[in-house]
């Protein structure tokens, strides 16, 4: 390892930790410590696996699939749902973990009475659009990062963003 | 999505942030981390403590030899034999290598004569020997008049230059031709001296036969 690797690293650490936060925050019961550990575990489990990581690609993508997985650990440690165990039985459909995900955060949006009117708004919005509309105004990631996180277009993205909007005015 | 829910999104957004406090724990965190599984290993040249004591001695190194420097260049003090001597002449030949147009080598020249008698009078009071000193000051007039033979043609900025060459060549012409006149003196001597040795052999075989 470089010293180059280590400030690439860095960097990544300081753009992405905001995002992973949140993202992780609205997972965990909008729990400060619990989002504070996962946050740290995510990272050194990056920093782990950082000689794997191949830099021509997206660090948002790349950073995402290690969150889903410490937070599937997370969720498999607290017991949390019991659910998880059917979702995760069928582990090549990655859209069930993510549903799960969504759906938790949806709980712990109502729990803690941040969630106003947006997360009934969101529900009507199909698992990819919700997605899009999340990671982009609650999360705070651009459009090209959550094209590279989906391997998408950044236009394709940002045309169903903007469909996505129309559906949740209507 | 109206303005009001995408204002509530962003305040959300913003209230839900990591402290500063985790986020600089963690970095470091994550330093020590990676110090430790890719090996990072930190060689004392490559601590603090070295790198200001190292800048440190630096500065004080180049302050010192700046000043002993300047000390040695400027002090007739310093003279054949003295330690700082060496430095003295290094630094007039740095000097001298750097001045190009034949004006400032003139310059630089009669300055070089000045010091040169300068430190003849610090050692005549001294009782020293004055030899390679004044072999030196001869050295630098002839380098003098080459130069003066170079700007004959020459206009010159400085009109006070030519006056003090002229008289410093005169005073050089006048000690060349005290020399000569001692060598003649000198010879002649000798001649004479060889001569009544010819003209007397006996009385030489005689001091012979005395010794």
């Amino acid at each position: 390892m470089e010293k180059s690797d280590k400030a690439l690293f860095e960097k990544m650490y300081t753009t992405h930790v905001d995002k992973v936060y949140r993202f992780v925050f609205f997972r965990v019961g909008n729990n400060k410590e619990a989002a504070e550990d996962l946050t740290s575990e995510i990272f050194l489990r990056a920093l782990e696996y950082f000689d794997s990581y191949d830099s021509t690609k997206s660090q948002s993508a790349w950073l995402m699939m290690i969150a889903k997985n410490c937070l599937v650990d997370y969720y498999k440690k607290q017991k949390h749902d019991v659910s998880l165990e059917a979702a995760m039985a069928d582990d090549e459909d990655s859209n069930k973990v993510d549903r799960l995900l969504f759906n938790t955060a949806k709980e712990n949006f109502a729990k803690a009475g941040l969630s106003f009117e947006i997360t009934g708004k969101l529900a009507v919005l199909s698992e990819n659009d919700r997605e899009i509309v999340t990671f982009h105004y609650l999360y705070g990631y651009s459009y090209l990062e959550i094209a590279q996180m989906r391997e998408m277009s950044e236009t394709a993205v940002k045309v169903a963003a903007h469909r996505a909007l129309k559906k949740i005015d209507k | 999505m109206n303005l009001k829910q995408r204002y509530n999104l962003w305040k959300v957004k913003r209230v839900v942030n990591p402290s500063n406090v985790f986020k600089r724990g963690l970095q470091k965190k994550l330093e020590t981390a990676w110090n430790e599984k890719y090996a990072v290993r930190i060689y004392w040249f490559q601590t603090r403590i070295f790198k200001f004591t190292a800048a440190g001695m630096i500065v004080v190194l180049l302050t010192g030899s700046f000043g002993t420097g300047t000390y040695a260049y400027y002090s007739p003090e310093v003279t054949e034999g003295s330690v700082l001597y060496p430095v003295k002449n290094a630094i007039e030949k740095i000097e001298e290598k750097s001045k190009r147009n034949p004006e400032a080598q003139a310059k630089f020249y009669l300055k070089q004569l000045q010091r040169r008698e300068a430190e003849k009078v610090r050692l005549e009071a001294k009782q020293k020997k004055v030899e390679n000193l004044d072999v030196q000051i001869e050295k630098i007039g002839e380098k003098l008049e080459q130069v003066n033979n170079k700007m004959q043609n020459q206009e010159l900025t400085d009109k006070k230059l030519k006056p003090q060459i002229e008289s410093r060549l005169q005073e050089r012409k006048r000690m060349l031709e005290g020399k000569q006149k001692r060598f003649e003196d000198k010879k002649l001597e000798l001649d004479q001296r060889e001569q009544n040795r010819e003209q007397n052999p006996w009385q030489n075989k005689e001091k012979t036969r005395v010794n």
